[in-house]
């Protein structure tokens, strides 16, 4: 025979249990959890065209057309009003691929073989429409450069200045994925900056560009 | 004998006593229940999409600068703009960001919590799903370089929103980076009261960023770390789940 006390003990617990189950339950109502997206983030490396002259650059371009002047009558005085028509005008365009990284040029340019050119780079712009008209008043831009210098060493640092400046100035411009900054190179020879004079129009004349793309929050 | 039926008879009562109580703790109980019913159907689905209300929001920001004083109020897109709080209706799928992203950006977001009921309730966010692809080793990872930061935590009231209040109790807000672990549990903000008794406000915002550290450039096979963040070029990195937890009291 069972004991009716072993009874009432199994009643009142399964009744405390039945009890504690619904209040674990009833609480576990009030706390819930929704769960969504964030987001994702593609990282692609850089990629960049460059184009000299509307034509693909690969390894080097050769300049046809250049002529040598002399640097104080022509450069300087433009005594016969030649000295824009006598530049070669090279137009770099670097497209920065759509996929790429909003970015920033990093852009060097030096001569590497003689010191007989005459260089002045000037910034055109970002996406440039078919507007647009290219700088060609290289005289008028010399003079705001060079006009307060007196000798020519001085006039060719202040030059190298300017460049260097330009150059520097593009590497805080946010290039955004798709487009294309676009940089004019003049360029003359300097006859008296030959240190050989004999057979300098069948000399080669080097420039040495070097494009160095970076994230735009990236340091060079 | 007389004993053992007097002792019987106490031990009918008390069970009668317990019973009863039971009864009537479960008729409270469930009458609190009816009531909480009456006004939002059936609990455990309805309660959170009734009595809470979430959105979503993504700074769209061509500069990948991220936003330093975040304002839904001010800041959210009518159109297609840029520098302004994006409403993702609801993010199923992790919203791919646009444009490729590069070491140094900063990318913003912001979660709206608005209460329907007059209970106090306690919202958590944990970062769960993470996932990179394409990565040469576990090391080097691109979740590893990326960072999470809750930025503000504010009451929309009728004037506008309110200051700063991450730091005050019971909140806890986490800043750290992503391990290589994609199975963990990242806690970004935990224990935020949705209702702001101070500011009569019943709807909180969080601001959180995730940043793409420029200082993180992982390891080779030889553990000897790389100098730049080239490793992490062409991988993707994502964030599949945020849990939006809401409990009735704080953790």
């Amino acid at each position: 025979m069972v004991n009716p006390m072993k009874k009432y003990i199994i009643v009142i617990l399964s009744v405390l249990l039945l009890t504690g189950s619904l209040f674990s339950i009833s609480f576990a109502w009030f706390t819930y959890i929704k769960r969504k997206s964030v987001a994702t983030f593609v990282s692609n490396e850089i990629l960049v065209d460059l184009e000299v002259n509307d034509a693909i650059f690969i390894d080097d371009y050769v300049l046809s057309d250049l002529a040598f002047v002399d640097f104080q009558n022509d450069f300087i005085e433009d005594q016969y009003g030649l000295i824009d028509s006598l530049a070669s005008s090279i137009i770099i365009n670097i497209e920065l691929s759509n996929s790429s990284p909003l970015s920033r040029h990093f852009i060097q340019i030096q001569e590497l073989s003689t010191e007989g050119l005459l260089l002045l780079i000037m910034y055109e712009g970002l996406d440039l429409t078919s507007e647009h008209v290219f700088e060609s008043s290289y005289h008028a831009l010399l003079m705001t450069i060079l006009s307060e210098y007196a000798t020519k060493q001085e006039m060719i640092d202040a030059l190298e200045l300017y460049n260097s400046s330009v150059l520097e100035g593009l590497s805080t411009i946010l290039v955004y994925p798709g487009s294309v900054m676009t940089i004019q190179i003049a360029v003359w020879g300097d006859y008296d900056g030959l240190i050989e004079k004999d057979g300098y129009l069948s000399d080669t004349y080097r420039l040495d560009l070097t494009i160095e793309s970076i994230n735009a929050r990236g340091v060079s | 004998m007389d004993i053992r039926k007097s002792w019987n008879r106490l031990v009918a009562k008390l069970i009668c006593y317990i019973l009863f109580s039971v009864s009537a703790i479960s008729i409270v109980t469930y009458a609190w229940f009816s009531l909480a019913n009456e006004n939002h159907t059936e609990l455990i689905s309805n309660l959170t999409d009734i009595e809470v209300d979430y959105e979503f929001y993504i700074y769209e920001d061509s500069l990948h600068l991220g936003n330093a004083t975040p304002s839904l109020i001010e800041d959210v897109c009518n159109l297609t703009q840029d520098q302004c709080y994006l409403l993702v209706p609801d993010p199923t799928v992790a919203e791919l960001i646009e444009g490729s992203v590069a070491p140094g950006e900063r990318f913003s977001f912001a979660i709206k919590v608005r209460s329907q009921g007059q209970l106090q309730a306690y919202l958590s966010l944990d970062f769960g799903g993470i996932t990179s692809e394409n990565y040469p080793r576990v090391e080097n990872m691109i979740q590893t370089a990326f960072m999470y930061e809750v930025i503000r935590v504010s009451y929309l009231t009728i004037e506008g929103e309110t200051e700063d209040l991450k730091s005050n109790a019971p909140i806890e807000f986490h800043t750290n980076y992503f391990t290589y672990e994609e199975s963990l549990i990242y806690p970004l903000v935990h224990n935020v009261p949705v209702i702001n008794l101070e500011f009569s406000s019943s709807t909180v915002i969080v601001y959180f960023d995730l940043y793409f550290s420029n200082s993180i450039f992982g390891t080779d096979a030889f553990g000897v770390p790389y100098t730049n963040s080239n490793i992490f070029m062409n991988q993707v990195f994502s964030i599949q789940h945020i849990f939006m937890k809401m409990s009735m009291s704080p953790e």
